[in-house]
């Protein structure tokens, strides 16, 4: 039986997670195969990445672990805003993300707070932004140029951070973006003082899809290219391309994407709904490894959705009916000839049940 | 009916945080600058700058004078660098650019001045952040500058030649450089040994921006670059090329 989320509004249960240092975590299970990722801090760099990308996939490997929804507090967020929490769902960009929705009611929107961690963040960005102490946290603040867009970034390292931003719904919000957001955050400080790890128990359902590591799927296909490398973009994708130079070519034709494999953890709506029956040009759907996966052709390429697990789906609020989402691999390809390959060498590797 | 879709347990977690509190470049809390002293800042200033991995401490370096100087930024770019951001003393850039102002040397070769970013206003706010860049081109000169830009219809009309302090001069500018939003900029151009023919070429930016945490082209008050655009020209040539 599918376990499905439903209205919870923000039961503060009052657990405890033991912490050690800022990067550490409570959770200390080993990986059980090649694709999953310890997240005790001891993340292993996948052999397939070269060198000089090793230290942001080491990075991109850390920050997998902490809990983006666990990050946000919807009690703070409605304090702080004075508005009621309406929906947090985790995002269909990719699992670092997550967002926090507010209203006065249905269809009156107020407040939205998009969270990301491990967003690029170096020290050109740490210039442009406001230093502050916030929560005893140290912080960077920055502001938009009408008082409804404020961002908040936490430095993780020197490269990468946890970035909070508010955006009001209407032109005249209640109080400025950066008043709202300075509060929420504040609020936040005993939560993001020891990031939240996915598993922890402090959102549920847990994503487990978080456990493995993109890049291990991405190296199922190096065997494709020739001088074959891998490169994260992110705390869940990683890419697998050729580091062959090439010849410039043309314009690849239309529909025709970037010689290379994307793989991306992203939550999303049932992908079967991108099948438009009796059209042979549009999504199809296969099996493999016993998931379901739609291939669909787009103008830049082939996306492959895998369901990762049809039994733990999420229910959307502001969405039609029987329109949950579930984890799913976002599988990129040059064309959707090779996709069907790519994606049952992926799972092959990382897949099995 | 509205929902909340994602349950939570919430870790209220307080002060297991021992060893947290690395400094990052660009850190919250950077070291002023020494005011008054013609000596590199506490700590560095590389941590302030948007390349520290690119960024060269500042170091006080004793400049040569005109030929001696050009035949010196064609051996070695980075001590010219040195010599450039050495030139002029510290109390001068407290009149400019406020106390607590700081120098270094970006990507090898060009000396940055900064006033401090972290200054604030009478009202407690975050100032603009006023940045001078000094570089000596041994090899060009502005007649070649001047030919390349004017042949070309998207620049001909954003250069315009001037005198500073005796020296002929040309200044490059998009309208927005000066439209009072977000970054401001005066691009200058001097031939230091006074004929535009000549190689020796030395390139100063002056800019301002809004303060830090504002939007990129918040309105920004340039009054005070137009004030010292001038002299400040003329305190590097007078102790650089007299």
């Amino acid at each position: 039986m599918a376990l499905r989320q439903r209205f919870t509004p923000v039961a503060l249960l009052g657990a405890v997670l033991m912490a050690t240092a800022c990067t550490g975590s409570g959770n200390d299970r080993d990986p059980a195969d090649a694709g999953e990722t310890r997240q005790d801090g001891e993340y292993q760099v996948n052999a397939g990445v070269p060198e000089q990308y090793r230290a942001k996939a080491l990075a991109d490997g850390k920050h997998r672990a902490i809990d983006a929804c666990g990050l946000h507090d919807p009690d703070a967020a409605q304090k702080a805003t004075g508005d009621r929490g309406d929906e947090i769902l985790p995002s269909t960009s990719g699992l670092q993300e997550c967002t926090l929705r507010l209203h006065q009611g249905e269809f009156k929107s107020t407040w939205t707070l998009y969270l990301e961690v491990g967003t690029a963040y170096d020290a050109g960005s740490r210039k442009n932004d406001a230093p502050e102490q916030l929560g005893g946290m140290d912080v960077f603040v920055s502001e938009g140029e009408d008082g409804k867009r404020c961002e908040i970034s936490k430095p993780l390292d020197d490269k990468h951070a946890v970035q909070v931003r508010a955006s009001a719904s209407n032109d005249t919000p209640a109080k400025p973006a950066c008043q709202v957001l300075r509060e929420y955050v504040t609020a936040l400080a005993p939560v993001w003082k020891n990031m939240p790890k996915h598993g922890g128990g402090r959102t549920a359902p847990e994503l487990t899809l978080v456990k493995l590591d993109p890049c291990a799927a991405a190296a199922a296909t190096l065997d494709m290219f020739e001088e074959g490398f891998l490169k994260t973009s992110g705390p869940m994708a990683c890419t697998a391309r050729s580091a062959k130079v090439m010849p410039p070519q043309q314009k690849p034709a239309k529909g025709v994407g970037q010689p290379e494999v994307s793989v991306t953890w992203i939550m999303a709506s049932d992908p079967a709904k991108l099948i438009r029956p009796g059209d042979n040009n549009t999504a199809r759907e296969i099996t493999v490894e016993g998931r379901k996966a739609v291939l669909s052709p787009g103008s830049y390429g082939c996306s492959t959705y895998v369901v990762w697990d049809d039994q733990i789906k999420v229910d959307q609020d502001n969405r039609a009916a029987d329109d949950d989402l579930t984890q799913q691999m976002r599988i990129q390809t040059a064309t959707c000839d090779t996709a069907e390959e790519v994606t049952k060498k992926i799972l092959a590797r990382v897949g099995r049940r | 009916m509205s929902r909340l879709t994602v349950a939570f347990a919430a870790t209220t977690l307080a002060g297991l945080l021992a060893g947290c509190t690395t400094i990052l470049p660009g850190t919250p809390k950077p070291e002023p600058g020494p005011s008054g002293e013609d000596a590199p800042a506490a700590g560095g200033s590389c941590a302030r700058s948007t390349s520290p991995e690119q960024c060269v401490e500042w170091r006080n370096t004793q400049p040569k004078t005109g030929e001696q100087l050009i035949a010196q930024a064609k051996q070695d770019a980075l001590i010219t660098a040195q010599m450039l951001c050495s030139a002029v003393p510290a109390q001068v850039w407290d009149r400019y650019l406020g106390a607590g102002h700081y120098r270094l040397i970006d990507e090898g070769r060009a000396c940055t001045i900064s006033s401090d970013d972290t200054a604030k206003t009478p009202d407690g706010k975050l100032a603009a952040i006023t940045e001078i860049q000094i570089y000596l081109s041994p090899t060009e000169s502005i007649a070649r500058d001047l030919q390349i830009l004017r042949s070309r219809k998207d620049t001909a009309g954003m250069v315009t030649e001037l005198s500073l302090a005796g020296k002929p001069a040309m200044r490059v500018g998009r309208e927005d450089d000066a439209d009072g939003k977000g970054p401001e900029k005066e691009e200058l151009s001097v031939a230091v040994l006074g004929d535009v023919t000549q190689s020796g070429t030395l390139r100063i930016r002056q800019s301002m921006r809004p303060p830090r945490g504002q939007p990129a082209e918040a309105p920004v008050d340039r009054s005070t670059l137009d004030a010292m655009r001038d002299a400040v020209i003329g305190e590097f040539l007078t102790v650089l090329f007299p």
